[in-house]
């Protein structure tokens, strides 16, 4: 039994599912370095990312699948539920060999239907979220120097407004200059910043429709279980991983009043709430209803459940 | 008065407006703009209240005051309750400062009336104009027209709005006579005809000069209280039928009537009618999507709807010469008429069985609620269950409603549009359009 571990990346992964697909090597599962454990019964292997490898395999995937297979297969990545070996599986199906493959024609278009199956509900789980966090996410008014540092190590292009989703996002990813300069630290003025903590990866993919709302303000999107960042200054938006924020701004997000806020924002958190209590019919309650629409996982960052 | 205590009075008098789509615009952003409108096709929720409601939209009245006197309603003019006035300026503060924190999308204005019409309107649609222009705010508006407020009015407020809607608050104008005596028909429906003209005219223009500015993109709206009068679920539906058809409109909204006043015009009731309402939407959505007619879902004899079963079971019921429909040759029209298939499942079924033979695991697996369908399709000719009685089939699907709601211990979770849901296939997203 053999496990490939690649090391989290798009990049890694397409250059793990190339591995897996050329080198001959019968494969049991593919998992990141963060996922993986070791096992008695498996051996690892490391698969070192080839940004050439990556390449081929995504310039031969978007050859062959439509727009929103190719979404599929991305969001599949990003959401971080061990998809790794059901994708290699989809792309042997893509393969020559694979179509030609004879056999129990019943037994492979059940296989068909059931790799198809979990790529399709997976992305739409992935979509899903993406969705709600257009909802969810809130934004709070804080001044500078809040975080104390975030290493920009991944560089984004500027996002362009109806390119597709699945293609941008793997540019985004798979982009490897990594000669970002522009220090975080060094923005000035006030800012919005929004803590989320998605269940999977889709900070990247909530980026787009961000942007082209809130084009005329500078923002940050905090995903605070995977340290990673969204900073749009004004004109473009980049991902930066690593994100430490100050104390004061952690202070202030578990409640307390830490005097990053200025009286602006305090009120109208405060209106907001007033609001939200305001415009529920005390005489249809139904706190089940409204937890199923809105679960309580998500709760955490909501303004009006402060 | 502060204005947090407005917000908490205004926001209370305006809850009772249903509305709370914020789709169907596609407002872009401008350059040093703020928002747009989304360009999906489902609205986006903000968050849902304690009553199971979503916000998407900052939902207002501009004051509470009013001169009318409708017994249904909570502002009426003899009502004792605290009342206040916003400004534009506040208006457009709590929108802005709402909006750049991803609070809302956008802003439902809707008013009581102050002094008149006309002066109640201009102050809406200056809120409105100074939001557009001077905040060059681009999300959502849902703005209310005030009957017998004049046209000009109405026409410019259309170039601001994203959504123009005047309520028709009762199903008959005899219930409007006797609830509402400062309201009729006619200035109800005049400025509906007229905003729909105006679309009407807007989309052409649209079609010749590439810059004509759109006139309420995302059409209008309307509302009505249910239970408040005695007219029956047929006439509510015919009336919905006549709007849809003759108004252009995009929805029609029911309330369940609160009592939320003793007035011995008014029905005494302990609870809002909310089962009601459910089955109502669960109409409407046959109405728009799904082919029906009003007179098709019901008739004369007995004029409302079942209460334990969803419309179209009820339906299928009364018409079991049509099944059971074979999934592998029935069209689409008619894949739709089976209880337990809907929209998007219909469409699967459509597009799977192009590639090879559907067995009824397969339809599951496609959105189908077999719990429903089960009675009413063959597959390749073959039955699941048969059961050719109207009466047992009823009978065995009450079981099942039953027994679903003695575990849950009460009453199903009603939502406004839940209609959806017992149509299989669509996702609760959804839910508001």
């Amino acid at each position: 039994m053999l496990t490939y571990v690649y090391d989290g990346s798009l990049e890694g992964l397409f250059t793990a599912l190339y591995e897996g697909l050329f080198s001959g090597e019968e494969v049991a599962e593919i998992t990141n370095n963060r996922r993986y454990r070791p096992s008695l019964f498996s051996t690892a292997k490391v698969i070192a990312t080839d940004p050439e490898k990556a390449r081929k395999l995504r310039r031969f995937l978007q050859k062959r699948l439509s727009r929103q297979a190719f979404q599929n297969l991305v969001y599949c990545y990003l959401s971080e539920s061990g998809m790794e070996k059901t994708i290699l599986s989809y792309i042997r199906l893509l393969m020559p060999a694979g179509r030609k493959a004879g056999g129990n024609s019943h037994a492979r278009s059940r296989e068909i239907m059931a790799v198809l199956g979990a790529i399709t509900q997976t992305a739409r789980k992935v979509a899903y979220e993406v969705h709600r966090f257009h909802g969810f996410l809130r934004f709070r008014q804080v001044r500078v120097g809040t975080w104390k540092n975030a290493c920009p190590n991944t560089c984004t292009s500027a996002h362009t407004p109806d390119g597709d989703p699945g293609a941008e996002v793997a540019d985004t990813l798979l982009s490897s200059c990594g000669n970002t300069h522009a220090s975080i630290d060094e923005c000035d003025g006030d800012f919005y910043y929004a803590p989320i903590e998605p269940d999977h990866n889709i900070l990247a993919l909530l980026v787009p429709h961000f942007t082209a709302r809130f084009a005329g303000q500078k923002w940050f999107i905090h995903d605070r279980r995977r340290n990673l960042g969204a900073y749009y200054d004004g004109r473009e938006c980049r991902l930066v991983s690593g994100v430490e924020i100050s104390d004061q701004l952690a202070a202030s997000l578990q409640g307390r009043k830490a005097g990053s806020e200025d009286e602006e924002e305090m009120l109208c958190r405060e209106l907001w709430q007033e609001y939200f209590t305001s415009t529920a019919l005390e005489e249809r309650k139904n706190e089940k209803l409204q937890k199923q629409h809105m679960p309580v996982r998500y709760w955490k960052y909501l303004t009006e459940f402060e | 008065m502060d204005l947090l205590e407005k917000l908490g009075i205004l926001a209370s008098a305006a809850k009772y407006d249903v509305s709370c789509a914020s789709s169907g615009s596609n407002r872009k952003n401008t350059p040093g703009g703020l928002g747009n409108s989304a360009e999906a096709a489902m609205g986006i929720c903000h968050s849902w209240s304690a009553d199971g409601r979503c916000i998407s939209l900052l939902k207002i009245l501009y004051t509470n005051c009013c001169s009318h006197d409708c017994a249904y309603c909570i502002n009426r003019r003899s009502n004792d309750l605290p009342r206040a006035v916003f400004t534009p300026e506040e208006v457009r503060k709590l929108t802005i400062g709402f909006y750049r924190r991803n609070y809302i999308e956008g802003l439902f204005l809707s008013s009581g009336v102050l002094k008149t019409a006309d002066y109640t309107m201009e102050l809406l649609l200056r809120t409105v104009k100074d939001l557009r222009l001077k905040d060059n705010f681009n999300g959502y508006i849902h703005l209310k027209v005030i009957p017998g407020a004049d046209r000009r009015l109405v026409r410019e407020a259309g170039f601001y709005a994203d959504r123009l809607s005047v309520n028709i608050e009762l199903p008959s104008e005899r219930g409007l006579r006797l609830l509402a005596p400062g309201k009729d028909k006619e200035a109800i429906l005049q400025p509906m005809a007229y905003i729909n003209e105006r679309i009407v005219a807007n989309q052409e223009e649209k079609k010749k000069f590439k810059r004509a500015k759109a006139f309420s993109p995302a059409g209008q709206s309307t509302q009505l209280i249910v239970g408040a009068t005695p007219e029956s679920d047929l006439q509510i539906l015919r009336l919905s039928e006549g709007l849809y058809k003759k108004m252009g409109l995009k929805r029609v909204y029911y309330s369940a009537f609160i009592p939320v006043a003793k007035n011995p015009l008014l029905p005494a009731i302990d609870a809002p009618p909310l089962r009601r309402e459910h089955r109502l939407y669960q109409a409407d959505w046959l109405l728009r999507f799904y082919g029906f007619s009003a007179d098709e879902l019901l008739e004369t004899p007995a004029p409302f709807l079942d209460e334990d079963l969803d419309p179209k079971t009820v339906w299928a019921l009364r018409n079991l010469d049509f099944f059971p429909v074979e999934i592998h040759r029935a069209s689409y029209r008619m894949l739709l008429r089976v209880p337990g298939i809907g929209e998007q499942s219909a469409r699967r079924i459509i597009s799977a069985r192009r590639w090879g033979t559907l067995g009824f695991p397969e339809l599951a697996k496609l959105g189908v609620v077999m719990k429903r369908a089960r009675y009413f399709i063959t597959c390749r000719g073959s039955f699941l269950e048969r059961l050719d009685n109207e009466e047992r089939i009823r009978a065995r699907l009450l079981a099942g409603v039953k027994k679903k709601e003695s575990l849950a211990g009460r009453q199903l979770p009603l939502n406004f549009a839940a209609g959806l849901e017992s149509y299989g296939g669509e996702t609760d997203a959804d839910l508001c359009l």
